[in-house]
């Protein structure tokens, strides 16, 4: 049998060649997700304008900040663009606030996001009985979710989740993983190669270590 | 539905060291906070809150060790300690924690608090409010002052931006390393103000007792869960015991 550092070698050794980039505009919080590729054996580079985006194959958007800053940021370095662009071939995994800027709009900053994915963002106190959700959850697939970097049939596998926003479900034709909770927001979602979890892989244990092995295993 | 409490270890850090105290005072030394994250990990921790008041008395974030601290753990971490500019804010953020917890009882504290919001989130950033209990009067603690004010837990709570944040910490002081567990009358104090911001009770954790949580929570949805000193998991080799307990109330 293998021991996990072997698997992890073997693991590094799988992603050879392949150039993996974490969105960086001074907004988010990306040493979290550093850390959890550094933990995989990866060195993902930082992307903080368009032509960063060139080579790329796998390319995270991360977590953690507030929607206005971000798309205020985003088309000051014309990301907005550039990531539209790169949705086209490359594959993309936005995690929480990053899972939230890859639809049309979001009531967080009044105004359109970058609309990679179909439905709005609106705030969780609308559905909740708190103001943020946060916590560990389980999810559960619903409709015609068929997305390889989340599992949903195990239901003991729990995922750290911690926003004042979210993505009801039942408001986009694209695939939805819905979070374990007694109100309908989403928990993932993909469309082609965009994916996007509202959880945090990178905080979720092992779990969450195993999305992001599924995601980087994906290819063309 | 599966809601659970969230249990958050507080890791008191001076010189880099971690510590425990008693109602602020008494500290004794406990371990490195290297080994400590790295011993969360592996027991996977829900979340970490580190309470740095090295930064409290130099006026700096000491970012690079925060640094550190983030690359070994695999769970949210918190920040408590020094936050004194909108700079500072950003240096916690950068270091990769996820969430900054500031002291209501200061009004430059909730500047910092909207600015922090604007910038990072309301999920990234968290009240905390100290109080203590005198019969039927629950009233604020100033931590800088290390006195027990006249102001009213439901006046100040009433007063608040609490729009802008996510989590509330309330701490009863005279119970703080007491190990005398943890009092849920203050839930029913402030039930009337109909908050909606996720609540974290701290001060006198006796123990992870299952029962207890699972009742506040069926009587208090906003009840998220104890901040907890790291006595409770450190002394006594008591630290194994806990987490198992932990798990156990997980599964």
């Amino acid at each position: 049998m293998k021991t996990m550092k072997q698997l992890d070698c073997l693991y590094e050794l799988s992603t050879l060649g392949r150039k993996i980039g974490i969105v960086d505009v001074g907004v988010g919080n990306i040493q979290s997700i550093f850390g959890s590729l550094r933990r995989l054996g990866i060195i993902p580079n930082k992307v903080t304008d368009p032509a960063d985006l060139l080579g790329i194959s796998h390319l995270f958007i991360p977590g953690v900040g507030n929607m206005r800053e971000l798309m205020t940021r985003y088309k000051h370095l014309r990301l907005d663009e550039g990531l539209r662009g790169f949705a086209q071939d490359g594959y993309i995994l936005g995690i929480c606030l990053g899972f939230q800027v890859l639809y049309q709009y979001s009531e967080e900053n009044q105004g359109e996001c970058l609309g990679l994915l179909e439905g709005k963002v609106v705030p969780f106190s609308h559905f909740g009985k708190t103001s943020t959700n946060v916590g560990r959850f389980t999810v559960q697939a619903i409709d015609t979710y068929n997305s390889d970097i989340v599992g949903s049939k195990d239901a003991s596998v729990q995922y750290y989740f911690t926003h004042s926003y979210c993505v009801p479900v039942g408001q986009s034709s694209t695939h939805v993983l819905q979070a374990g909770l007694s109100i309908p927001i989403t928990a993932a979602c993909n469309h082609g190669n965009v994916f996007g979890v509202q959880f945090h892989p990178e905080l979720s244990h092992a779990s969450g270590r195993s999305v992001l092995r599924n995601f980087l295993s994906l290819s063309n | 539905m599966n809601i659970q409490a969230r249990i958050i270890p507080t890791l008191l850090i001076k010189n880099r060291l971690a510590y425990v105290s008693r109602n602020f005072v008494n500290c004794e030394y406990v371990g490195d906070p290297i080994n400590i994250i790295n011993i969360l990990s592996a027991h996977c921790a829900d979340e970490v809150l580190i309470v740095d008041k090295s930064a409290s008395v130099n006026g700096c974030i000491d970012k690079y060790y925060l640094g550190l601290l983030r690359s070994v753990a695999d769970f949210p971490l918190s920040y408590a300690g020094g936050v004194r500019t909108n700079q500072h804010v950003d240096e916690v953020f950068t270091a990769g924690f996820d969430k900054l917890v500031l002291s209501a009882c200061n009004h430059s504290l909730i500047k910092l608090a909207e600015f922090a919001s604007n910038k990072y989130g309301a999920q990234a950033v968290a009240l905390s409010i100290d109080y203590a209990r005198n019969e039927e009067l629950f009233t604020l603690y100033d931590p800088y002052q290390r006195m027990i004010t006249s102001i009213n837990l439901l006046d100040l709570l009433s007063v608040l931006p609490l729009d802008i944040i996510s989590d509330i910490i309330l701490t009863n002081v005279i119970s703080t390393g007491q190990y005398t567990g943890i009092n849920t009358d203050v839930l029913f104090h402030i039930d009337s103000l109909g908050i909606k911001n996720p609540i974290l009770l701290s001060g006198g954790l006796r123990s992870l007792d299952i029962s207890l949580f699972h009742s506040i929570i069926e009587t208090f949805e906003t009840f998220s869960g104890v901040c907890s000193s790291t006595g409770i998991f450190l002394q006594s080799n008591r630290f194994g015991s806990a987490l198992v307990s932990l798990n156990r109330f997980k599964g």
